[in-house]
């Protein structure tokens, strides 16, 4: 349903409705139900990627289904166009963060912990930043499983394949990187649950 | 896209930390008015168009030719010298032949062609010797 309202948003919106050819239209469609159906969880992973920043997460976002929309004639299987999708919003991701990297050491503007401009009711952000800190401080591809995983709900093979890594390996991966946050943040999580 | 075979694999503690963290950890789903900015964002990205980057190869081709050009060794002719240099060297050597007169070029028609006498004494009366 969504995904429809999406659809006829786009191709009312006027500016993708200018091509009439019916392969445009056919790829605009499918376009449309793609982001709509990807959108929320694109934007979540993407947040969770970059330590908590919507702004940064719409814009990694953006990069990335902006790519997928060029890339759509290349792709008539849905399954592997989302997997690619995800792929591109990891890389979009990474390289977001490197250029942070760039930005803070040497023009200095850009804030050590960007403010989140949609924060979350259920939690404070003394604890997101935890949370981010013990997540940054994983190895990339430990980090990317978990979240990939545990936190979006991807099967072991999806994630596998969006990480172009075995599924054996990003299995061990799993487990090192649960036991990592585990000793770190046990604390506060587990406090929490009790309080609830 | 499920995610229970994952899940039952972990043990109850794993599980409870694992959805704890996902609870506490992500952002609020995109409000109406934020939803609407996103997608007016997205459609002008993808209608804007795409040309410098379809030129970036061609430039890039270029200077690698241009590099890999001017790396061949001998393979360039032999730089001209500049025309106004040129002309303005040819210009000063006629000049010198004129007014001061070439010295081999002298030399060469004084040792084959030596006047005969009379045109010598018709050269020392008018000519005061030249």
């Amino acid at each position: 349903m969504d995904g429809l309202h999406t659809e006829s948003r786009f191709l009312h919106g006027g500016v993708l409705a200018l091509s009439t050819a019916p392969a445009e239209l056919d790829r605009e469609a499918r376009f449309a139900a793609f982001a709509a159906s990807h959108r929320e969880r694109a934007l979540r992973l993407a947040w969770r990627l970059v330590g908590g920043d919507m702004a940064a997460a719409e814009d990694v976002t953006q990069d990335a289904l902006v790519k997928a929309y060029r890339g759509l004639p290349q792709f008539r299987d849905e399954a592997a166009l989302s997997t690619w999708f995800y792929r591109i919003l990891v890389r979009q991701a990474y390289s977001f963060l490197r250029w942070r990297r760039v930005r803070e050491r040497f023009g200095g503007e850009v804030p050590e912990n960007p403010p989140d401009t949609a924060p979350t009711p259920q939690s404070d952000p003394a604890l997101r930043r935890r949370i981010a800190d013990a997540l940054a401080a994983l190895p990339r591809t430990q980090r990317d499983a978990f979240l990939l995983v545990h936190l979006e709900g991807f099967t072991v093979n999806e994630a596998a394949e969006i990480m172009g890594r075995a599924p054996g390996t990003l299995k061990s991966n799993l487990h090192r990187a649960r036991m990592a946050l585990r000793r770190r943040l046990d604390d506060v999580v587990d406090s929490r649950g009790e309080s609830r | 896209m499920t995610r229970e075979p994952e899940l039952e694999e972990l043990t109850r503690e794993d599980a409870r930390f694992v959805e704890q963290l996902r609870s506490l950890y992500g952002p609020e789903p995109l409000d109406g008015a934020r939803r609407t900015a996103f997608e007016a964002r997205l459609r002008e990205r993808i209608a804007r168009p795409r040309w410098p980057l379809a030129l970036i190869p061609t430039f890039t081709a270029a200077a690698i030719a241009l590099v890999v050009w001017n790396s061949l060794p001998g393979q360039r002719p032999a730089t001209p010298a500049p025309a106004a240099t040129a002309n303005r060297a040819s210009a000063a050597a006629w000049e010198d032949v004129l007014f001061e007169g070439d010295p081999t070029q002298e030399q060469a028609v004084s040792a084959q062609d030596e006047l005969p006498p009379d045109y010598k004494a018709i050269e020392l009366a008018f000519l005061d010797g030249v």
